[in-house]
């Protein structure tokens, strides 16, 4: 559901860009990046509640978790930390 | 406009149950703070692309990430320590003490990694 009024409100925000007046475009920019926030904050949720999954199951299984799980996580964060820390503000400017 | 709809966003992805609280033993613990630790920085890699948050938004989320994830690696390690340890003491072949200590230091980096979670949080509000 919340999938679909992002992709609804990304659409939307795109064809008011592209076709709608002028005075619109700002509109749909904002439309576009609300339905792009609230996909990623889904995404985000999803992170949180597959981990929380995971977890729940360590519980139930009476385990830790294994080096294979740890490499995988490790991973993960390698590559955001990368992407974040590659941000150069001049660039941005 | 712009506010609300980040709020919005993150609103929902904030409904999740806390990891860390239903994790039983350090090691989950650790894992589970890991874990959300990495989803903040996901998100975080999502924000700094997107070209309509300010740049001083950006830096500090940066900057938030820097510091929290040497903690953060360190606190892998001592957790995989941990786990080795542990076998070896269950195998009788290291003091039960070496274990004790073990999980007093994954212990201490974990209450030093959590509070740096909740900054890396508070910069993507």
């Amino acid at each position: 559901m919340i999938s679909a009024i992002a992709s609804f409100m990304g659409t939307l925000g795109m064809v008011a860009q592209l076709f709608g007046p002028a005075k619109y475009a700002r509109v749909g920019e904002l439309l576009g990046l609300g339905g792009q926030l609230i996909s990623q904050g889904e995404a985000g949720a999803d992170a949180l509640h597959d981990l929380t999954d995971d977890i729940q199951a360590m519980v139930a299984e009476g385990r830790d978790p294994t080096d294979d799980e740890w490499s995988a996580l490790k991973a993960r964060s390698d590559a955001a930390h990368a992407a974040i820390q590659a941000y150069d503000p001049d660039a941005d400017a | 406009m712009k506010r609300i709809l980040l709020i919005a966003a993150l609103v929902i992805a904030g409904c999740a149950t806390n990891p860390v609280s239903i994790a039983k033993t350090n090691e989950q613990r650790a894992y589970a703070a890991y874990g959300t630790f990495t989803a903040l920085e996901e998100r975080g890699a999502v924000l700094i692309s997107l070209s309509t948050v300010p740049v001083n938004a950006k830096l500090a989320i940066q900057k938030a990430d820097k510091k929290a994830k040497p903690i953060a690696d360190t606190v892998l390690e001592l957790a995989r320590t941990v786990t080795r340890i542990r076998v070896q003491v269950e195998a009788g072949a290291e003091p039960v003490d070496k274990l004790n200590i073990a999980n007093a230091n994954l212990v201490t980096w974990l209450n030093q990694l959590l509070p740096l979670i909740d900054k890396l949080k508070g910069e993507m509000k």
